[in-house]
């Protein structure tokens, strides 16, 4: 195993057992090397990287006149803003566990995760000061309200208080995110400081952000997607630009007022800046759109690089499990279309059958991942953690996806779709992911997304566009077999969408109960 | 405050934009956008669709979180600018 090249370790003595800090490992070279550079801004205003670091000693300092204890659980839901890089740092710094919460998650989910989570403290919003509309923050657990922690920022003369923030043992863990994935209840994934700074590591080696970048992150902070851009953005030392969800309508003159030159996206926000550019078409200075959580469709790629002259786009491919599994370098969809790139350096991704035996190249199996970015599995649930998460005798661990697609023979990675996405009909082997991708080929379809057999239903598609189901169903017998055509195509308005910006299957089922009688 | 004075194509316009919204039988002025699905992508779309209806331009600064509220807040905010941009024509 090697580390990414070019991104040299932090070289601290550390005792036996220990790793470094991430907040030592991620951010203490930018606020060393340039204190005064702009870290982060929101619409509030705007942190130097000293200010930052100073923000984050003070959050650390009041945990500890809490009370909190390293590995105790700081549970944090502020939305996009900048307290929330402090928060984050000062709670590694402290040794305690960040546990962010989107605002958009519901108290149903919200109940669950804090009664899992038994956070030490809750930051929250003054809107949410009691609680979230019915449920009440439980008795006991102390609230801060954002908007009044005024965080001290600034930064002491001569050398900061306190020093570098320190090693901390190999096991405690950095953050605790909260996937809800495909289970009644979220689960949280358990990630490590060192799995945390390897995987930044990795990531920034690809991407290559730069000092000079603006970074303009409209994802949720919360969605570890949004969280890694604090990081990428600290060990560039480039400036994090947060727009909260209240802000997308004015998300691109936001864009060109704040100079954003890097973009992160999903599907919804895409769509969202291609509509926004067709009725502004000023220049802005967008270099790179990234992608992952849910893939940009070809039209949608298109659209980007018609309405954004200039600007390269690199899909990814991830999963919170691991953080990142592979990336794309940017534009490299012209050349291989469909696929989401090659393993980060000094990991491996491998494709198994269901024995858990490699499979040749171009052969579809289920995605597994092998490298020190493979987190520590699921928060108080070994049996979940020991089905995704498998050791081998000798120690190494092989982290299952439950994702299915194949690797070309340079060890590109195309993306197949979840175990239940691949499906039988009429005895022929098919995706959800290649109807759609044919779907989405024809003129006039913006978005498609295919509801797979399902308890006697046959599939069902739906498609968003400029054309007539009929148009999309004799689109579609042209190009595949007929066995992959659906007898029945919806057409909607927009696909609905989870907070994380995927397609949400869910409401598509419910919307065929209610609006078409189950069919 | 906000009395129903809009014209037939403003509710049409919302009601192809809002799915959810087309299965009411009336359009009230204080019905909440969204509650009956307005999401951030919707908001882009009903902007740009009120835009292209009534020849104006929203600037930046005027679209708040409040202006997409209810179907009221928004056409108020409309109205104001078309008066602006055909003075006298009310």
């Amino acid at each position: 195993m090697t580390t990414p090249a070019d991104v040299p370790a932090f070289e601290t003595f550390r005792p036996s057992g220990t790793v470094d800090n991430a907040a030592d490992a991620i951010l203490a070279r930018s606020v060393a090397g340039s204190p005064s550079a702009p870290a982060v801004r929101d619409c509030d205003g705007v942190w130097t990287y000293a200010e930052l670091d100073a923000a984050a000693r003070d959050f650390a300092a009041r945990l500890d006149a809490l009370g909190v204890r390293p590995g105790d659980r700081v549970l944090v839901r502020v939305g996009n803003v900048r307290e929330f890089a402090a928060l984050l740092y000062g709670t590694w710094r402290h040794g305690a566990v960040f546990v962010p919460i989107g605002p958009a998650m519901g108290t149903f989910h919200l109940r669950s995760v804090i009664a899992d989570a038994e956070p030490a403290l809750i930051v929250a919003t003054a809107a949410e000061r009691e609680g979230v509309g019915e449920f009440a923050w439980p008795e006991g657990i102390p609230v801060q309200v954002l908007e009044e922690l005024r965080l001290a920022t600034e930064p002491a003369a001569g050398a900061p208080p306190g020093g570098p923030a320190g090693p901390v043992p190999a096991d405690r863990l950095a953050l605790l995110i909260y996937t809800s994935g495909s289970t009644a209840t979220p689960k949280g994934v358990a990630c490590p400081h060192a799995q945390v700074a390897f995987a930044a590591r990795a990531v920034a080696e690809r991407l290559r952000y730069r000092a000079d970048d603006v970074v303009l992150t409209a994802v949720p902070l919360s969605f570890d997607y949004g969280l890694y851009q604090v990081l990428l953005c600290a060990l560039a030392g480039a400036e994090l630009l947060l727009s909260d969800a209240d802000g997308h309508a004015r998300l691109l003159g936001y864009a060109r007022t704040g100079g954003a030159t890097v973009v992160p996206l999903v599907p919804s926000l895409g769509e969202m800046l291609v509509r926004l550019a067709a009725r502004d078409p000023r220049p802005t200075a967008v270099r790179l759109f990234t992608n992952t959580g849910a893939a940009l469709n070809p039209p949608l790629i298109a659209a980007l690089r018609e309405r954004f002259p200039g600007a390269r786009v690199a899909p990814m491919y991830g999963t919170t499990e691991c953080k990142r599994i592979t990336i794309l370098e940017p534009d490299g969809d012209l050349e291989r279309p469909g696929s989401v790139g090659s393993a980060l350096s000094g990991t491996e991704v491998l494709i198994l059958d269901g024995d858990g035996r490699p499979v040749p190249a171009l052969d579809v199996g289920e995605i597994a991942v092998r490298g020190p970015h493979v987190m520590a599995g699921y928060w108080r649930a070994p049996e979940p953690t020991a089905q995704r998460f498998r050791t081998a005798a000798d120690g190494t661990v092989t982290l299952h996806t439950g994702d299915y697609g194949w690797l070309d023979a340079d060890g590109h990675l195309y993306f197949q779709g979840r175990r239940d996405d691949l499906f039988k009909r009429r005895g022929t082997r098919m995706s959800a992911v290649e109807i759609e991708a044919a779907v989405l080929d024809i003129e006039g379809v913006r978005e498609a997304a295919l509801l797979v057999p399902e308890d006697g239903r046959d599939m069902v598609l739906f498609a968003v566009g400029e054309v007539t189901h009929e148009d999309v169903l004799l689109g579609l017998a042209e190009r595949v077999e007929q066995a992959k055509v659906p007898d029945l195509c919806h057409m909607l308005p927009a696909l609905p969408l989870t907070p994380n910006g995927k397609t949400d299957r869910k409401l598509l089922k419910e919307y065929l109960k209610e609006a078409v009688g189950g069919r | 405050m906000t009395d129903r004075c809009w014209d037939a194509s403003y509710e049409k316009l919302l009601r192809g934009a809002l799915p959810r919204l087309a299965e009411k039988e009336t359009v009230s002025p204080d019905t909440s956008l969204k509650s009956v699905g307005l999401d951030s992508l919707a908001m882009v779309e009903v902007l740009a669709l009120v835009e292209n209806e009534y020849g104006i331009t929203i600037p930046d600064e005027e679209l708040s979180a409040g202006v997409f509220d209810t179907p009221g807040t928004l056409w108020t905010l409309v109205s104001a600018l078309r008066e602006q941009r055909t003075p006298g024509v009310a």
